[in-house]
């Protein structure tokens, strides 16, 4: 049984996703904000996309955390590690729920997703998907030092630009901040 | 998360195991190249490993869900049956869905006695639905022969015309004690 971590960082907490982050799920997949994430889906559609989030980590051995903000236990979405089946390679995904955004919330837990990745998991380089026009995804990958090196034609999301993180090694404490 | 076990059941010849158990390599024998079509068996390779994530993810989210039969001797994987409840269900449902090659042979309705025995008898449920088209007249005789009794016919937005089978204990069963989980 693979034990999902929890970890935090200064303002956020990373724990497994849960039923109870079902409410904030489906109003977000039921907004138009949803549309480079794979949305907009239906409440039912949601709850499936939380059960598939917990069966990835069952058979990976990573995948998305629920992230709330620490000081008042909001969900405020979901961040990770995501790698199922027609994934170029393995990525670090993020989204925020509406509400949260402009904080760099997604930049922070992204950091600590990203030492996971490298620190314990061992990975020694890491990519995001992101939509061509999903301005906000796009400024969160800058802020994480990634470049933009290739395209990918996904059979169902269409065509997603690949970000390339900073690796290992090119990160001067090897992200250990997560556990500092 | 906790640290959950996932029920083992076995019947005369079948080995019913939850995907969600660590042991089971559950990617391999059902998402793998060699592995059996039955999860969405019409789309593509993908929609199956997304389809059995979902699956894992449902016993984690319930706390039951869809076993894999493995054949007792070969560990063939020869379907799946279980409780089945997502988001937006009208209740709880034991399904099932066999290989092509595990047909004609009794063996779903040997899974599903063995998992009503398990849900009635382990988990305490007082009944559990199969829902069910009217023109499905394998699925109709397999819940007669478990004593299931017909209710009304509903119209689902998931599920289109359905009709309500109640399976519930049956009281002069002989419940053998091999039929129940291992633990």
């Amino acid at each position: 049984m693979t034990l999902i971590p929890r970890l935090e960082t200064e303002r956020l907490i990373l724990r497994a996703p849960s039923e109870a982050d079902l409410n904030a799920e489906a109003e977000f997949f039921a907004s138009d904000a949803s549309r480079f994430v794979g949305g907009p889906l239906r409440r039912d559609e949601t709850w499936r996309a939380i059960a598939m989030m917990l069966g990835h980590w069952m058979i990976r051995g990573y995948g998305f955390w629920g992230v709330e903000e620490k000081s008042t236990g909001v969900y405020v979405g979901h961040v990770g590690l995501w790698y199922p089946e027609a994934w170029p390679e393995a990525e670090i995904g993020w989204t925020l729920m509406s509400g949260f955004t402009g904080k760099g919330y997604a930049t922070e837990a992204a950091q600590a997703a990203r030492a996971h990745a490298y620190d314990v998991l061992g990975w020694d380089t890491a990519v995001s998907l992101i939509a061509p026009d999903n301005v906000g995804s796009r400024k969160v990958a800058e802020r994480l030092g990634a470049s933009h090196e290739t395209d990918y034609d996904h059979p169902a999301y269409g065509t997603l630009q690949v970000w390339r993180h900073l690796g290992p090694t090119d990160l001067e404490n090897g992200g250990m901040e997560a556990y500092a | 998360m906790t640290n959950l076990r996932y029920p083992e059941l076995h019947s005369a010849r079948l080995r019913l195991v939850s995907p969600a158990e660590a042991s089971f390599d559950a990617a391999t024998k059902l998402a793998g190249d060699d592995a059996p079509l039955f999860i969405n068996a019409a789309e593509d390779a993908h929609a199956v490993w997304w389809s059995l994530a979902t699956l894992i993810g449902h016993w984690q989210l319930r706390g039951y869900g869809m076993f894999v039969l493995l054949d007792r001797q070969s560990d063939e994987v020869l379907g799946m049956a279980g409780p089945w409840f997502p988001a937006g269900w009208p209740e709880p449902e034991v399904s099932y869905h066999l290989t092509e090659n595990a047909r004609g042979r009794g063996l779903a309705s040997e899974a599903v006695q063995c998992i009503l025995d398990w849900l009635f008898f382990d988990q305490k449920w007082d009944s559990v639905a199969s829902l069910i088209e009217e023109n499905n007249e394998t699925s109709i005789k397999l819940a007669q022969r478990l004593g299931a009794r017909p209710e009304q016919l509903i119209d689902h937005k998931m599920l289109g015309k359905v009709r309500i089978w109640r399976h519930a204990p049956q009281p002069n069963a002989a419940w053998a004690d091999d039929k129940g989980p291992l633990q």
